[in-house]
């Protein structure tokens, strides 16, 4: 029995697999990769401007089987009489295509340029990759049963050459991020004033007439001391009242920790996975709880001494020491992001939790419309979102997501990122633009 | 016909409905010799099967090309509304490239069937099918359950319940957004028990890769702009002549442009409106497909804001609205209006509509009655003959060359031949189509 396991486990080791002949090729993020992530060229569709000509189908064909067959056609325009759009089926050469993922002999593959491309030579049509697709854009030629899929005419679209109406464009990304730009810059700043500068400043700012203290630190105060100083409240106007308005606005733009940890992110593998028991977005509230708690039977604030904010605040002496404990509690804490992205914010940081009880009942809100997000394969919100707030499922199925104003940060990566330009910032008393996508 | 090869698929289909047999034959010189095709053609194959009072639907050399609104399919039958004179009706949308990647560029159908059939067209052959289960059933509910049946159509005429009660004034209808049929195409449709035609539409002709660019060229020349003019419905109702009362209530609705195939410049619209359901008393939001200018237009100068739930009731049942709206009383209550077009469908006595061409602009009432009725006269009579004429020739769009008269014969002719001796051909052939 012994010997002819053997030999099976023999023969399979001498068994020439797919990955011998057709090796996926490696996935590696360079250095500058993580700083400025290459752009992807993408053909975006307007249902708005969209007459249902069918003219690009028809160019579509003519230039990949040389006949006008807008069956064949690697784009499909749906025309729905019912409703007062149009719909086009069209791939958006995803940056992780599921399609590769799915073809079994390794047809389809995302070139260096950005472009998804299928091989015919090794396309046995199984249609799996349509399957795969959320777009369905690999479309399966009715005729001779071939799969079409879109190579973007390598560079020159000609649907978007010949489109009559404009509903359709070639880009290559957002090249310019203004939003981008200017967070990382009042980050910056932001970091360089707290914890450089005017060292400490975060805890509590005296400067003439005007105060400002941390809310935690606040409340922590108040509990442990068992009196309300008005002006210990006051001082925390600044910082709530910010929230009311922007949301979240100082976790994404301004906590100097929150800078930590961005810059710590991109340099990061996201390798671990983080026990799910850690997994709870109450969690801070109960830190918060804690801290407060803790503070009114110790006598003392007991979360501030090992606050991530407030360290990294400290860290840096006025002698212009380091702060070999505090910044060990920095340096601790920045480590959980191997695990997901602004692991400490998501789920910890009791400051955050002040600020998301605020934010519940804010001004703002950020919506993402699947209306205008047409094409729900992009997901490229949800990728940047650091928070991890948007469900990526959702928008695959071309329903708006519910966005918690308590968790959103209003960093606005969404808004910056998407390319067509179905994430807003609403009030919160405006209609939701969001409709679902019907097809 | 060499000229042609990469332009049509040189096959006619041919239906007898009576013995429920199909064939496909080769579109031999006898059939369109002189006759460079559209409607001429069928003019050569309605007289040759004439006297099984034949119904024939054909294509143009251009329709489904690289040419602009290359759309047209014309059905050519003797009218029942207009004295059984020979009528060529325009069919739009996606018919024309429907029919001719369906693999036949012409289709007779003769006689009478003896159960409820369906003809299904696909890859150069004919199906006939039962239609038992379209028998009373409305024009959108046709549309979901044949949709749902075939995995492929890419066009789909269909006559409507009015139709089937004998209606005078049935109109066909191409999926959900009516047609120009004012001749009574439906009707014949449904004489001969004929429930509906389905172009599948999956196949493709090779045309002339060039015609490509020369298309660019002659866009560039009508819309110098880089992009280019999107006006629909809204702005056909101006060129008709709608008053700007009228124009300012039905603005109001959500518009969205809709062209046909390959055409640069929509006429048509889908159109978003809400309207008090006088049924239920309740508040409806409603969306509707408009083709037929001249229909809406007459509906809306009887019911104002009213015309779109009228039109929908109209497509609904695949009645003409403009003749349903000569019924109606002026600015009566909507729930009065509903409930006479719901009656007219299923009236089988000709009312009060006898469909008696009239002369609409200055286009004479034969010339107008000879192509259907429904394309509005935006041209001066003999101008509006020759272009629409041409457009039924050639498979192009006639609202399109209707608009646009800036585009010659020649320009048209360009697209199947650059050479100079096959256009002049080309050109007497069409002339003396027209003297005849």
């Amino acid at each position: 029995m012994d010997t002819v396991m053997y030999e099976q486990t023999n023969e399979q080791d001498n068994r020439i697999t797919l990955e011998d002949l057709r090796p996926r090729p490696e996935k590696k993020k360079t250095f500058s990769e993580h700083f400025m992530p290459r752009l992807h060229p993408g053909i975006l569709f307007d249902p708005r401007k969209c007459t249902g000509c069918g003219t690009c189908e028809m160019v579509c064909s003519s230039r990949n089987i040389s006949r006008v067959a807008p069956a064949s056609a690697s784009i499909q325009v749906i025309r729905d009489e019912n409703r007062i759009k149009n719909f086009a089926i069209l791939c958006q050469h995803c940056r992780a295509p599921l399609c590769v993922e799915a073809c079994p002999t390794r047809a389809i593959e995302k070139g260096e340029d950005g472009i998804v491309r299928i091989n015919k030579l090794f396309c046995v049509s199984c249609g799996l990759c349509t399957m795969a697709c959320p777009e369905a854009a690999p479309l399966q030629d009715p005729t001779t049963g071939e799969i079409n899929k879109c190579d973007m005419c390598e560079g020159d679209p000609q649907c978007v050459k010949y489109c009559p109406s404009g509903a359709l464009t070639l880009t290559g990304g957002k090249r310019f991020r203004w939003i981008k730009g200017l967070r990382w810059s009042v980050q910056t700043l932001s970091f360089l004033l707290m914890a450089v500068i005017l060292i400490g400043t975060f805890c509590s700012l005296k400067a003439g007439a005007l105060s400002f203290s941390c809310p935690t630190g606040v409340l922590q105060n108040i509990a442990s001391s068992g009196t309300v100083v008005l002006v210990w409240v006051f001082s925390t106007f600044i910082l709530l009242g910010l929230t009311l308005l922007a949301g979240r606005f100082f976790c994404g733009w301004i906590c100097p920790f929150g800078f930590f940890l961005d810059l710590v992110d991109k340099i990061t593998p996201k390798k671990v996975g983080l026990p799910s028991f850690l997994k709870s977005r109450m969690a801070k509230y109960g830190i918060l709880a804690g801290a407060v708690g803790g503070s009114c039977a110790f006598g003392s604030q007991v979360f501030c001494p090992i606050c991530p904010i407030g360290s990294i605040c400290r860290s840096y002496g006025t002698t212009g020491t380091l702060n070999g404990a505090n910044m060990g509690i920095v340096a601790a804490l920045a480590g959980l992001e191997v695990t997901e992205r602004r692991v400490w914010c998501r789920y910890f940081c009791p400051v955050g939790a002040v600020l998301a009880l605020c934010a519940k009942v804010g001004l703002i809100k950020i919506v993402i419309g699947a209306n205008q997000c047409k094409k729900f394969s992009c997901i490229q919100c949800a990728e940047v979102c650091p928070m991890g707030i948007i469900d990526a499922d959702k928008l695959r199925e071309g329903v708006s997501p519910d966005i918690p104003m308590t968790e959103c940060i209003t960093c606005m990566r969404c808004i910056d990122r998407c390319p067509y330009g179905a994430a807003k910032i609403r009030f919160r008393w405006q209609k939701t633009v969001p409709g679902n996508i019907e097809l | 016909m060499k000229l042609f090869d990469n332009f049509y698929n040189m096959k006619v289909g041919i239906v007898d409905l009576a013995t429920s047999s199909s064939e496909t034959v080769s579109l031999n010189k006898e059939m369109a010799a002189g006759k460079t095709g559209g409607s001429a053609i069928n003019e050569n194959l309605f007289k040759k099967y004439e006297e099984d009072a034949p119904l024939v639907i054909g294509v143009g050399p251009l329709t489904g090309s690289f040419a602009p609104a290359s759309c047209l399919a014309v059905a050519t039958f003797s009218s029942p509304r207009f004295g059984e004179n020979l009528c060529h009706i325009p069919l739009m949308m996606h018919t024309g490239p429907g029919m001719k990647f369906s693999g036949i560029d012409f289709l007779v159908i003769r006689g009478i069937a003896s159960s409820p059939t369906l003809l299904n067209i696909e890859r150069g052959r004919v199906r006939i099918l039962s239609a038992e289960d379209l028998v009373g059933v409305d024009i959108p509910e046709s549309v979901r359950l044949l949709k749902r049946e075939m995995t492929h159509c890419r066009s789909i005429l269909l006559p409507g319940p009015a139709a089937e009660n004998g209606v005078h004034c049935a109109s066909l209808s191409t999926g959900l957004s009516g047609s120009l049929d004012k001749g009574g195409l439906a009707l014949s449709m449904a004489s001969k028990n004929l429930k509906g035609i389905i172009f599948c539409g999956t196949g493709g002709l090779a045309f002339n890769e060039g015609n490509r660019d020369y298309n660019e060229t002659i866009e560039k020349r009508l819309f110098p702009g880089k992009e280019h003019k999107n006006e629909g419905f809204l702005s056909m109702l101006d060129v008709i002549g709608i008053e700007n009362d009228l124009r300012n209530i039905v603005k109001k609705a959500t518009w969205h442009n809709m062209a046909c195939y390959h055409c640069p410049s929509p006429c048509m619209s889908s159109v978003g409106f809400k309207w008090r359901d006088p049924g239920n008393n309740s508040r409806v939001e409603d969306t509707l497909f408009l083709s037929d200018h001249l229909g809406f237009l007459a509906l809306a100068k009887k019911g104002g804001a009213d015309a779109f739930p009228l039109s929908k009731s109209c497509h609904r049942f695949g009645l003409d609205p403009a003749a349903v709206a000569d019924t109606l009383p002026e600015r009566g209550s909507l729930a009065e209006s509903l409930d006479t077009v719901e009656k007219i469908s299923t009236a089988r006595e000709k009312t009060e509509i006898d469909g008696t061409p009239v002369s609409i602009g200055d286009v004479p009432a034969e010339t107008h009655a000879l192509f259907g009725g429904g394309i509005p006269p935006i041209a001066p009579g003999e101008l509006w003959e020759e272009r629409v004429r041409l457009s039924m020739i050639l498979g192009i769009c006639p609202i399109f060359l209707l608009r646009f008269p800036q585009i010659s014969q020649r320009d048209l002719l360009q697209f199947l031949t650059g050479n100079e001796a096959d256009l002049q051909l080309l050109e007497q052939e069409i002339d003396s189509i027209a003297e005849k």
